[in-house]
C-alpha cells in the first residue's frame, strides 16, 4: 500500500437484515489525509457502512478494504473507533478509561497513562483525571470517550455521530479537536446527520439514504445541487409579480421580505433588471448561500428524508 | 502505532488483551466491598472463633435437670444410663483419635482403650502429644443432673420458671427441666416439665432409656440377658470390603482391606466436582452482569477496533476464573497449606498412602476436566449473558444451565454410591455432566479409553460451544438484541415461519 492508495475503500457493498436491505451497492474511498464526512439521517446505513469498514459486519455482496486488506485484526492499533452509542465503566476514573483503550491498542502501561494525563490536560479535563466515569456530566463522559478512541494516535479515525449529544459548546470544542487531528495528516471519517458539522470541517462529502450512496463529493459539488435562494424586499407594489417567474417557490417572511427559492436557470443579474423594468425599487437584495442541507433534500427529496428518519424511529 | 505492534499471529489470540480485559474485570469486583467481606470471611470467622475460645462465654453451656421419683428406681436408672452413654461416646472419640498414632500403634492403643477407659486413652495421647494436649479434648456433656432443690414439683415452678436459681460451686445457674416419675416401679408414669421444650434432650433421654428397659425385661422374660444379647450384636460377623486393583500382591489371608486412604481419592473428586459447581455459581453470576454492564456502557464496539471477539470472551473468562479463586483463596491456602503441612510433617505411612492414592496423572487429568468444565459452562453463561439486556433476562436464560448444573450436583450424590453404574458411566462420557462425573470416576480407577473418550468429547464440545457462543455474543453484542432475539431466530430458522 503506497502513501495515495485508499485507507478505507468500500466496493460495491450490501447489507440486510432479515431480508430487509440495511445497505444497498455502496462504494466510496477514503485517502489518506482526508476528512471525509458520511451523512444522511437516521437509518440511511451509515452505522452499517461503518461497521463494515471495520469488519464488525461482513457484506452479504462487494467487498472491503482497509489499509489494503481486509479489514479486521490486521487494522488493530491503526484505527481509531468512537462508535455511535457511548459508554464508559462508571467504576473507572477518566485517566484509567483511556489508559485501558489505549493499551488494548497497544501502548504500554507507563505510555498509556502518560498519554492520558497529557490529554485530559490538553483538552480542559485536567481536574477530572481522578473523577469517577458515573460522576461525570454527559458531555464530559463523551469527551473522554473520544480521548480513549484516539489515545493511541491511529492513522484512522472513525467517529460515528461524534457531535450527537453535545451542547454547542462542547460541539465547537469537538470540531476543534477534529481539526487539531487532521492538521497532524491524520484521516477521519466521520457520520453525522447535522450537516453543518460536516460543511465545516470537511473535504468531501458522502451522502447517503436509504441505504444507498446518493452522492460523493466536494462540500462546493454538493452545493451545486442545492437550490440558490435570493431574499428580495421593495417599498413597492409589484414585486411579487415581477420576480415570480425566477422561482420555484415564494414565501413571505415575517419582515415582509420575500424569499425566492430560485428555478434552475434563473440567473440573480437578469432578476434586477425585470426589476428594474417593472419600476420596482429594491430596498433589499441579498442572494443567500445554499446550506449542505438543502443540496441534500435535493438530491434524494423531501419524502426521501422523511422515510429515511421514520424507518429509524420504527 | 504501527501495525505489527498490535496485531497477533493470524489465528492466535493476544494474550495480554485477554489479560487487561480479564484484570478490568477482575479489578472491577476487587475494589467493591462485597468482594472483601467475602474474602475475609474466614479470617473474621476465625477471629470471631479465636475472640470466643478466649472469652469466658460458653453458648451451649450444660443443661441442668433434676428428677423427683417416685417409684425409687427409674430416677437413679435413667441417670446411671445417661452415665453409660456418656462413657461410650467418650471412648468412641478416643478411639477415633487412634488415626493421630503411626498405624503399627493403633490396634494397641485402641485395645488398651477398651480396657481401661477413655481417660486413660486420653491421658496417653497428650502425654504423647504435649504440644497439642489442649486441643485434643472430649466431647462435653449436655446434661449434668443436680438434686431437687423442692421436694415436690409445684415447689419446683420457681426454679423452673427462672425465679430462682441453683447454686453451682458459688455460681448461679438455670434449672433447665425436671423428670418427675409417677407410678411404681413395674409401671411407672414419666413425665419431663421444661420450658424449654422444643429441643429436650431429656426427653429423648427418658424414651432411650425405657427403650432400652423394655428390651431388657423381654429378654428377661425368656430367660435371657441383655448382656448376652449385647455382647452377641456386638460380636457379630462383620464384612470387609476390598479393591480388585489392590489383589496383586495381597493374598487370600492377608488381603488389602479397603481402609479410610483408600477412599480418600473418592472424597477429592467429590471435593473438586463442588469445586467446580462452585466455581461456575459464583463465576455466573459475575459473567452474566458483567456482560449486561459491557452492553450497557457500550464499550465493546470500541473494543473491537483493537480487540477479537474471542479474545474479549476469553479475558472475561479468566477474570470471573480469577475472581472465583480470588474469593476463595483463604480456603484453597487454608487446604493448600494443611496439605503440603501433612506432607511435610504427618505420619511418614499416611503420607506415603496418600502419595499412592493420588498419582500425578490422576491430578492432571482432573486438572483438565476443572478447566475444560468451567470454560464449557462459562462460554455459554457469556453468550447468554451478551442476548440479555437485563438482570431479569439473565436469570430467564441462565435458567436452563442452573437446572443442567444442579443435575450435576445428582451425579456427584449418586457417583459416590455408585461410581461404576450406567449412569455415571454415562454421565462421566457425556459433556454437560462429564467434568462433574469423571472426576468422581478418576478415583475408581476407569478404563483409560473412557477417560480420553470424555476429555475428547468434552474438548470437542468446548470448542463446538465455544464457537457458537462467539457468534451468539457477537450477534447479541452488534444487534442489542434481547432474549426475544431468540425466539425469532427459532421460528425463523427452526420453524420456517416468516417473522
Amino acid at each position: 500500500m503506497d502513501a495515495t492508495s485508499p485507507i478505507l475503500r468500500l466496493n460495491s457493498v450490501s447489507k440486510s437484515f432479515g431480508g430487509k436491505p440495511a445497505v444497498s451497492d455502496v462504494s466510496f474511498e477514503v485517502r489518506p489525509g482526508e476528512i471525509v464526512g458520511f451523512l444522511g439521517p437516521n437509518g440511511a446505513g451509515k452505522t452499517t457502512s461503518l461497521r463494515m469498514a471495520l469488519g464488525y459486519v461482513s457484506p452479504d455482496a462487494g467487498d472491503v478494504s482497509l489499509f489494503g486488506g481486509s479489514p479486521g485484526e490486521s487494522a488493530f492499533g491503526r484505527v481509531g473507533f468512537l462508535p455511535e452509542e457511548r459508554g464508559l465503566y462508571k467504576k473507572q476514573n477518566a485517566r484509567e478509561s483511556i489508559a485501558y483503550m489505549a493499551r488494548l491498542n497497544g501502548m504500554t502501561r507507563r505510555d498509556a497513562f502518560a498519554t492520558a494525563d497529557d490529554m485530559l490536560d490538553r483538552y480542559g479535563l485536567g481536574d477530572a483525571k481522578r473523577k469517577k466515569n458515573k460522576d461525570m456530566s454527559k458531555g464530559m463522559a463523551q469527551k473522554v470517550q473520544l480521548l480513549s478512541a484516539i489515545a493511541h494516535d491511529p492513522e484512522f479515525y472513525i467517529l460515528d455521530e461524534p457531535f450527537s449529544g453535545l451542547d454547542p459548546v462542547n460541539q465547537k470544542v469537538l470540531e476543534e479537536m477534529v481539526r487539531e487531528i487532521a492538521s497532524r495528516g491524520r484521516t477521519i471519517l466521520f457520520s453525522t446527520h447535522v450537516m453543518e458539522h460536516a460543511e465545516r470541517l470537511c473535504d468531501r462529502i458522502v451522502l447517503m439514504s436509504r441505504g444507498q450512496k446518493v452522492f460523493d463529493g466536494s462540500v462546493p459539488e454538493a452545493l451545486d445541487h442545492a437550490p440558490r435562494r435570493v431574499i428580495l424586499a421593495s417599498e413597492n407594489s409589484g414585486l411579487t409579480e415581477a420576480v415570480t417567474s425566477f422561482a420555484q417557490d415564494v414565501e413571505r417572511r415575517e419582515d415582509g421580505a420575500l424569499d425566492l427559492l430560485l428555478k434552475r436557470d434563473a440567473q440573480t443579474p437578469d432578476i434586477l433588471e425585470r426589476c428594474v423594468q417593472a419600476g420596482v425599487r429594491l430596498t433589499r437584495f441579498e442572494p443567500m448561500r445554499a446550506s449542505l442541507h438543502e443540496a441534500f433534500v435535493a438530491l434524494v427529496g423531501e419524502d426521501a428524508l422523511e422515510s429515511d428518519m421514520s424507518e429509524e424511529t420504527a | 502505532m504501527s501495525a505489527s505492534s498490535n496485531a497477533s499471529r493470524k489465528g492466535l489470540p493476544n494474550f495480554s488483551r485477554i489479560w487487561l480485559i480479564a484484570m478490568r474485570d477482575f479489578m472491577g469486583y476487587v475494589k467493591t466491598w462485597g468482594f472483601w467481606l467475602s474474602f475475609l470471611f474466614p479470617v473474621i470467622g476465625l477471629g470471631f472463633g479465636i475472640m470466643m475460645e478466649s472469652s469466658d462465654i460458653d453458648f451451649s453451656p450444660p443443661r441442668y435437670e433434676t428428677v423427683i421419683d417416685q417409684t425409687g428406681v427409674h430416677g437413679q436408672g435413667i441417670m446411671d444410663f445417661y452415665a453409660a452413654e456418656r462413657e461410650e461416646q467418650m471412648t468412641s472419640s478416643v478411639l477415633a483419635m487412634a488415626i493421630l498414632l503411626p498405624e503399627s500403634e493403633q490396634e494397641d492403643f485402641r485395645e488398651r482403650v477398651e480396657r481401661d477407659g477413655a481417660d486413660a486413652g486420653m491421658a496417653e495421647l497428650q502425654a504423647r502429644y504435649p504440644a497439642a494436649a489442649e486441643q485434643i479434648e472430649l466431647p462435653k456433656a449436655t446434661m449434668i443432673f443436680v438434686d431437687p432443690p423442692a421436694p415436690t414439683l409445684p415447689g419446683l415452678t420457681a426454679w423452673l420458671d427462672g425465679d430462682r436459681s441453683l447454686d453451682i460451686d458459688g455460681k448461679a445457674a438455670r434449672l433447665n427441666g425436671a423428670i418427675v416419675i409417677r407410678g411404681t416401679a413395674e409401671d411407672p408414669q414419666p413425665q419431663y416439665w421444661s420450658k424449654n421444650f422444643n429441643n429436650a434432650p431429656a426427653e429423648r433421654l427418658i424414651n432411650r432409656y425405657f427403650r432400652d428397659l423394655a428390651k431388657r425385661r423381654y429378654l428377661e422374660a425368656g430367660g435371657l440377658s441383655a448382656a448376652g444379647y449385647d455382647e452377641a450384636v456386638s460380636g457379630r460377623t462383620r464384612v470387609d470390603v476390598f479393591d480388585p486393583a489392590e489383589l496383586s500382591g495381597a493374598t487370600e489371608d492377608d488381603a488389602a482391606a479397603i481402609s479410610m486412604l483408600d477412599r480418600l481419592p473418592f472424597f477429592a473428586g467429590i471435593g473438586l466436582s463442588f469445586f467446580l459447581l462452585m466455581s461456575i455459581f459464583a463465576g455466573s453470576f459475575m459473567l452474566l452482569t458483567s456482560m449486561i454492564e459491557e452492553k450497557m456502557n457500550k464499550l465493546l464496539e470500541m473494543m473491537l477496533a483493537s480487540t477479537r471477539f474471542s479474545e474479549i470472551m476469553l479475558g472475561k473468562m479468566l477474570g470471573a476464573a480469577m475472581l472465583t479463586m480470588a474469593s476463595l483463596a483463604p480456603y484453597i491456602i487454608l487446604t493448600l497449606g494443611g496439605l503440603i503441612g501433612f506432607l511435610i510433617f504427618g505420619n511418614p505411612e499416611q503420607v506415603a498412602a496418600i502419595r499412592e492414592a493420588f498419582p500425578l496423572s490422576t491430578i492432571v487429568t482432573s486438572f483438565a476436566f476443572l478447566v475444560l468444565g468451567y470454560v464449557f459452562y462459562a462460554s455459554i453463561l457469556i453468550a447468554l449473558g451478551a442476548l440479555a439486556q437485563s438482570m431479569q433476562d439473565a436469570q430467564t436464560l441462565s435458567l436452563p444451565i442452573m437446572l443442567v448444573m444442579f443435575m450435576g450436583i445428582g451425579v456427584i450424590m449418586f457417583g459416590f454410591n455408585a461410581p461404576d453404574s450406567t449412569l455415571v458411566t454415562f454421565a462421566s462420557i457425556f459433556p454437560l455432566t462429564s467434568p462433574f462425573a469423571m472426576m468422581i470416576r478418576l478415583a475408581s480407577d476407569p478404563p483409560l479409553w473412557q477417560v480420553l473418550l470424555s476429555l475428547g468429547l468434552l474438548a470437542a464440545s468446548v470448542v463446538g460451544v465455544m464457537s457458537v457462543c462467539a457468534r451468539i455474543f457477537r450477534f447479541g453484542v452488534l444487534s442489542g438484541s434481547g432474549v426475544g432475539a431468540i425466539g425469532r431466530w427459532f421460528r425463523k430458522t427452526i420453524l420456517r415461519k416468516a417473522v
